[in-house]
C-alpha cells in the first residue's frame, strides 16, 4: 500500500501532503515494511485455512454437526430412485460379482473369503465403517482395498488385485454394503494421528492451477451450484459409487483424483499415502450419527 | 555520487552550442516513446481488421441449444435425400416413407437429465395388445446423437401392455423420438424434449 | 459379465408384472479414446432375447444410444410356471445368459 501510494507523507507541523523523494529513505521504508506486507498477503491468501494446531485434541468441525448431510440428499430424484432400488441400482452388478468372489476359493491352498469370514452380511457388518486404520502387523495405514490385498497375499496366497479392477470393486462394494444403515466410525488416536494431520492439511491446502482446496467447495460452498450441479458436503459414506460419468463403479480414490483433475492439480496415484491420509481425515469428518453407510451409491 | 547527465540541456542548444553531443533531451525521449506507442497501436488495429476474420476471438457457445422444432414427416418429404439429416433419413428408412400418425404414444423422461450418459426413458403405447391388434415394434431415435438409432424393441401379444423402460445416452439437449409399428401396419410417433447438463468438473480420473 | 433378472416376489396367475433386466456391459460407442489415445472399438449388445418356456416374450436390438450397463423393463403375465431365459450377444460375439425360475403364488384358478 505504501508503495502504491508512492511514499506519500504528511508533514506533522504544517499538514501538507507530499512525496518522499529521497531514495535512501524510500529504500529504508520499503525494507522495514516488506515483512508486514508479506504477512498481510499470506494471511489473506490463507483466510480459508484453519489453524492447524497439533496441540488440540478435539479437532473443530467446520460444518456444524446439526447441518451434516449425506451426499444422497444432494442428488436428483432420478438418482435417488436408482440408489434406493437395489433392482435398478447398476452398482449392484458389482456387488453380485463381489458375492461370487467372496465365496470362490481358487485352490485348496487359497481359501475363499467365506471360509474365514463366513457370511459377509454378518461378519462384515460394521467393518468398513472403521477403515482406514492402522494394520497391526505392518504399522501402516490401510483402507479397505489395501486390507483385501493384505488378506489375499498373507492368508489366501494369491496375487494382490489391481486397484479399480472389477474384482476389487466387487469385493469392496460387497463388504461395504454389509454395513448399510450404520454410521461411519473412524477414530483418531495416537497411532494414526500423524496420518490424520497430514490428511487434514491436504484437505485445507490449495491445489492446482485453479488453486482451490477441498474446503472451498465442500465446507464453504456446499448446497450452492457449480455448473448445474449442487455441491455436496463431500462425505464418503456411499462409496464405492456408480458414477454415471464413469459408467461403472469406482472407488473413493478415483473420485478424489477426479476432483484433483477438476482443479487441474497433480493427481495422486490410486492407493498413495496422500490419498490414504486424506481418506482417514474424510472418514473422521463423515463419522456422525446423521450420516450412515448407503453403499453402493449412485452419482452423476 | 557522480550525477549522470544522460540528457543535454535544452537551453544550451538554444544558445547556439555545438550539437556534436548527439544525446537526446528528456522531452525528445518522451515524444519518441509516445509516438512509437501510438503508431504501434494503430498498426495492430489495422492488422487485426485485415488479417483476422471478424469473429476470430469469438468464444464458441457452450450453452445447450434449445431443442429445435422437429422437422420430420410431411415437412421433410419435400426435401431431397441429400438435404435430410441422418435422423430424418433413418426415420424415412424405418417407416419406409409411409404415413406416420403423431400421438398414441406416451414418452416420459426427466425434463432435465443429470448426465447425458444415462437418462431414464419410459415409452407406453396405447394398444389393447390382443392377437389382432398389438404393438409389434417400438423404435427409439435421437435427433442429435452421432447415431440416431438407439434401440428397437419387439413385443408380442404375450405382453399385456406395450410399455418399455430403459436408460439412454443423450449427446446434448435434444428431442427423443419413439416410433411404434402396430400389427395392423400403422405407424405412430411421439417425441419429447430433454435438456442435458454437463458434469461440473472435467474428469480425467 | 453379470446379468440380473428381477421380478416381483409374488407372481399371481394372469396378473401383469414388470420384468427388470440389468446387464453388466460397457456398451462401447466406438467414439471413446483409451489412455494411449487409441479409439476403443464399438461393442454393444446388439441382440437381446427373453424367452419363457421357449416362447419369445421380448426381443431387443440395441444401439450405442442405450447407456452402459443396460437396464430394460417390460411387462408380461404368467398362466403357468416356467423358466424365464435371457440371452444376449454383443458385437465381439460374446454371449451372455441368465435364467430365472418363475412360480405362481396365490390362489389357483
Amino acid at each position: 500500500m505504501i508503495y502504491s501510494l508512492n511514499f506519500i507523507c504528511i508533514c506533522a507541523r504544517c499538514g501538507v501532503v507530499s512525496q518522499i523523494r529521497n531514495y535512501k529513505i524510500r529504500l529504508l521504508i520499503a525494507v522495514l515494511t516488506l515483512p508486514l506486507v508479506c504477512a498481510v498477503g499470506v494471511a489473506s491468501a490463507n483466510a480459508a485455512d484453519i489453524n492447524q494446531s497439533e496441540q488440540s485434541v478435539e479437532f473443530a468441525r467446520v460444518i456444524p454437526p446439526e447441518q451434516l448431510r449425506s451426499g444422497f440428499t444432494f442428488i436428483s430424484d432420478d438418482l435417488r430412485y436408482l440408489q434406493t432400488n437395489d433392482d435398478l441400482n447398476p452398482a449392484f452388478l458389482w456387488v453380485i460379482q463381489g458375492e461370487t468372489l467372496w465365496k470362490q476359493a481358487s485352490s485348496k491352498d487359497s481359501p475363499s473369503c467365506q471360509s474365514c469370514h463366513g457370511e459377509s452380511n454378518q461378519s462384515m457388518r460394521g467393518v468398513s465403517t472403521k477403515y482406514p486404520l492402522i494394520d497391526k502387523k505392518s504399522g501402516e495405514l490401510v483402507n479397505l482395498e489395501a486390507r483385501v490385498n493384505l488378506c489375499r497375499t498373507r492368508y489366501q496366497h494369491m496375487n494382490p488385485l489391481n486397484l479399480e479392477s472389477e474384482e476389487m470393486l466387487g469385493i469392496t462394494s460387497y463388504v461395504a454394503s454389509a454395513s448399510r444403515g450404520l454410521p461411519l466410525n473412524v477414530r483418531v488416536d495416537d497411532q494414526n494421528k500423524a496420518h490424520f494431520l497430514r490428511g487434514r492439511s491436504l484437505y485445507y491446502t490449495r491445489m492446482g492451477q485453479i488453486n482451490l482446496a477441498c474446503t472451498h467447495c465442500h465446507e464453504q460452498n456446499w448446497s450452492k451450484k457449480l455448473q448445474g450441479e449442487t455441491i455436496s458436503q463431500g462425505h464418503i459414506n456411499d462409496y464405492p459409487v456408480y458414477r454415471l460419468e464413469w459408467q461403472r463403479l469406482g472407488s473413493l480414490h478415483r473420485r478424489i483424483r477426479a476432483c484433483l483433475s477438476g482443479v487441474r492439480a497433480y493427481m495422486f496415484p490410486l492407493g498413495s499415502k496422500e490419498l490414504l491420509d486424506l481418506e482417514l481425515f474424510l472418514g473422521w469428518r463423515s463419522s456422525d450419527s446423521k450420516i450412515v453407510v448407503e453403499s453402493p451409491g449412485v452419482r452423476r | 555520487m557522480r550525477k549522470i547527465n544522460a540528457f543535454k540541456n535544452p537551453k544550451s542548444e538554444s544558445m547556439g552550442e555545438s550539437s556534436a553531443n548527439s544525446l537526446m533531451t528528456k522531452r525528445d525521449w518522451f515524444k519518441g516513446v509516445v509516438t512509437f506507442g501510438l503508431i504501434s497501436r494503430l498498426g495492430c488495429f489495422i492488422g487485426s481488421q485485415i488479417a483476422l476474420p471478424k469473429d476470430a476471438f469469438a468464444q464458441p457457445s457452450t450453452a445447450p441449444t434449445t431443442p429445435t422444432t422437429p422437422t420430420v414427416g410431411a415437412s421433410s418429404s419435400n426435401l431431397s435425400v441429400a438435404q435430410l439429416t441422418p435422423f430424418q433419413l433413418l426415420f424415412k428408412e424405418i417407416t419406409n416413407s409411409q404415413p406416420v400418425t403423431q400421438g398414441g404414444i406416451v414418452l416420459e423422461t426427466p425434463r432435465l437429465a443429470d448426465n447425458g450418459h444415462s437418462a431414464a426413458l419410459r415409452v407406453y403405447v396405447q394398444s389393447p395388445m390382443t392377437n389382432e391388434d398389438y404393438v409389434k415394434s417400438i423404435y427409439l431415435l435421437s435427433d442429435r446423437n452421432p447415431r440416431p438409432f438407439m434401440g428397437r424393441f419387439d413385443l408380442t401379444p404375450i405382453n399385456p401392455s406395450a410399455e418399455i423402460s430403459t436408460r439412454v445416452r443423450l449427446n446434448g439437449s435434444q428431442n427423443v423420438y419413439a416410433l411404434a409399428l402396430t400389427s395392423k401396419g400403422q405407424w405412430l410417433s411421439a417425441h419429447v424434449p430433454v435438456e442435458v447438463t454437463e458434469s461440473a468438473c472435467l474428469d480425467a480420473s | 459379465m453379470v446379468a440380473r433378472i428381477i421380478v416381483p416376489a409374488e407372481l399371481k396367475r394372469d396378473t401383469p408384472f414388470e420384468v427388470r433386466i440389468l446387464i453388466q456391459h460397457p456398451m462401447e460407442t466406438g467414439f471413446r479414446l483409451d489412455m494411449m489415445g487409441t479409439l476403443i472399438p464399438k461393442n454393444v449388445i446388439h441382440k437381446l432375447t427373453v424367452t419363457f418356456n421357449s416362447d419369445t416374450v421380448f426381443q431387443a436390438s440395441l444401439g450405442t444410444g442405450i447407456s452402459a450397463n443396460p437396464s430394460l423393463q417390460f411387462w408380461m403375465k404368467l398362466s403357468q410356471p416356467g423358466l424365464l431365459k435371457l440371452f444376449w450377444e454383443d458385437d465381439l460375439g460374446v454371449i451372455g445368459e441368465a435364467v430365472k425360475s418363475l412360480e405362481i403364488k396365490g390362489p389357483q384358478n
